[in-house]
Order: structure tokens, then sequence, then C-alpha cells
């Protein structure tokens, strides 16, 4: 018989951030600038990826095309400076090459 | 908000150099299938702060209380008391309140085993147990008092060595959460958002899922 797990307790008490942008940064596909010119491309759940890019190009492409199979954000981390969101659902490798 | 049952408070401090327990208790209590209250989830309430201990404590079954800062203020050298005095709220609502109070259970924490006999020897007989100041042996010890607290004998709950090794993976993440919601570091975290990011994670890391890509 498989085990039997206590079940997680939620509650909707809010705090100063969003909710919602509190699961989709721990749901999302996560593209870091590394040392060198290094991109790693990192997810925080289920199987663990973290695989690292000579290019940003290539970290994306694999970040989205993760992103696009989990139905997750792609969340582009610069050495400086805001964080980019990509929806994989409303983008194409070709046009973030282009 | 979660039941009477499943709620746990945590009298603790709340200063910087506490915070890595105070988060490795929030991660053991949730993990183990409970929630976390305190002091600090209600910054914008016009209840005095008393008030709103009482408030909380009335609303949870569970409290862990955290006496191992029991000491002298270093600036005008008295001793904080407002960990004993909450103890002492959540002892006697269990001794004067109804039923539903009669059945609370606490765990009382401190850097070692018997330093409240120095300081607060009426205490002698509750559930003391000493972390060593370092969060592994501090979510060993809730993690095995909450095995023992739980109403259904047959859930499972993680071993300790598990839950300390998901926190860790979690404080691991924390960093690459914190820059897309806008902080500068885990520092700016208040506990509600803390919670509520220790939830989420929990959901995208169920343990049957974990434990089948984590094997021991």
């Amino acid at each position: 018989m498989a085990d039997k797990y206590r079940k997680l307790v939620d509650s909707d008490a809010v705090g100063r951030l969003d909710r919602r942008d509190i699961e989709a940064a721990v749901r999302a596909v996560h593209v870091l600038a590394a040392e060198g010119n290094q991109w790693v491309v990192q997810t925080l759940g289920g199987q663990r990826i973290q695989e690292r890019f000579d290019s940003k190009k290539q970290a994306l492409a694999y970040a989205i095309e993760i992103g696009s199979r989990r139905k997750a954000l792609v969340m582009v981390h610069p050495r400086r400076g805001k964080v980019e969101r990509i929806d994989p659902a409303q983008t194409t490798t070709t046009a973030l090459a282009a | 908000m979660p039941s009477y049952d499943e709620s746990v408070f945590i009298n603790c401090p709340f200063d910087d150099a506490y915070r890595p327990l105070f988060d490795a208790l929030i991660f053991v209590v949730h993990d183990c299938g409970f929630f976390a209250r305190c002091a600090m989830e209600t910054d914008d309430s016009g209840d005095t702060r008393i008030q709103k201990l009482f408030e909380i404590i009335r609303s949870c079954r569970l409290g862990i209380h955290d006496i191992s800062r029991t000491e002298l203020d270093a600036v005008n050298g008295l001793p904080r008391f407002n960990m004993p005095l909450e103890l002492g709220m959540f002892l006697g609502a269990r001794a004067y309140g109804d039923a539903d109070q009669q059945r609370k259970i606490c765990k009382v924490l401190d850097r070692d085993k018997y330093r409240y006999q120095k300081y607060c020897s009426d205490i002698a007989g509750q559930d003391i147990s000493s972390h060593d100041d370092e969060p592994e042996p501090a979510i060993a010890r809730i993690r095995d008092w909450l095995r023992a607290a739980q109403p259904d004998s047959t859930i499972q709950i993680p071993s300790g060595s598990v839950i300390f090794r998901r926190y860790e993976q979690f404080r691991a993440n924390l960093p690459v959460l914190c820059r897309p919601l806008g902080l500068s570091g885990e520092e700016d975290l208040i506990f509600v958002d803390f919670r509520n990011l220790v939830v989420e994670w929990l959901k995208q890391n169920p343990l049957a899922e974990w434990l089948k890509l984590n094997p021991l």
C-alpha cells in the first residue's frame, strides 16, 4: 500500500507580495547569468533541471522548450537590472533569435 | 484559515540572529502538514500586541516556544521576557480554557536542555528540548514532536533528515526566487510572504515525488 502523507495546509493570508507572483516564480524556468558569458537554466520543483550553456540564445531556447512543456513562465535574470518574464506560449525560439 | 488542530503558534525572537532558526521552524511545521502562525502575521491591526497574541494563541492547538534568547539585552542590561510571557499565556489558556483549549500541546526549545532551571524553573515538567542554536536539530526536534501530536497515526511524516535536506534545497532556491519578486534579498521577506513561499515551494515539491527523485 502506498504511504499516506499529510496534506499541505494553506491559507488565503496576503502579505506584501501577490500570491500569484510567488506561485509563478516557484513554477518558473529560471535563466541566470553565470560566470564568464555562461548562462544557467534552472527549475525549482519536480524533476529538477540545472543546465549550463555557453550563450544566452541556447539557454533561452532550452528554457522555452521546458517552459512550454511545464506550462510555466521563463524568467531571465540578467547580471544587472530587472528580471524579464517570457511566456513560452506566446514566444517562438525564432522570434527570440531575431 | 486552517483549523485549530492544524495550527502551530510559534513563539520566538524576531531578530536577525534568530532568523535561520525561525525560517527552519516555519518550514518543518509546513512540511509536516501543519500551519505556522505567529505574532508577526498581522502588522496592520489596530489591536494591541497582547490582544493579537491572545487571539492567535486561542486559534492554535500546538505551540512552539523558543526561550533560548531569554538573556540580558546588550543595550540596557535587562532580560528579554516576551518568550516566557507568551509561554505562560499558552499554558494559562490550556489550564483555564474550555475543552478545546485544554487539548493544547506545547514544545519548549532552548539552547541547552537544562538552562531553564536557572531562570524559569516553574516550567519543569514541560516538554523541553535543546536545538544547540542550529536549524538541523531544531527541525529534528519539532518533526518528532509533530509526529507524536498528529491525530492520525497511519499518516507518514518524513524523517528529520529528509525535511532538513528539503529545507536546504528550499534555502538554496531563495535567492533565485527573491529577484523576480522585486526583493533585494531574503531579509526583505515578511513572515506571511515567507510562509506563502514555503507553501508554494512545497506544492511544487510534494514529498512522495521528491523522495522518488531524491533517494536516500
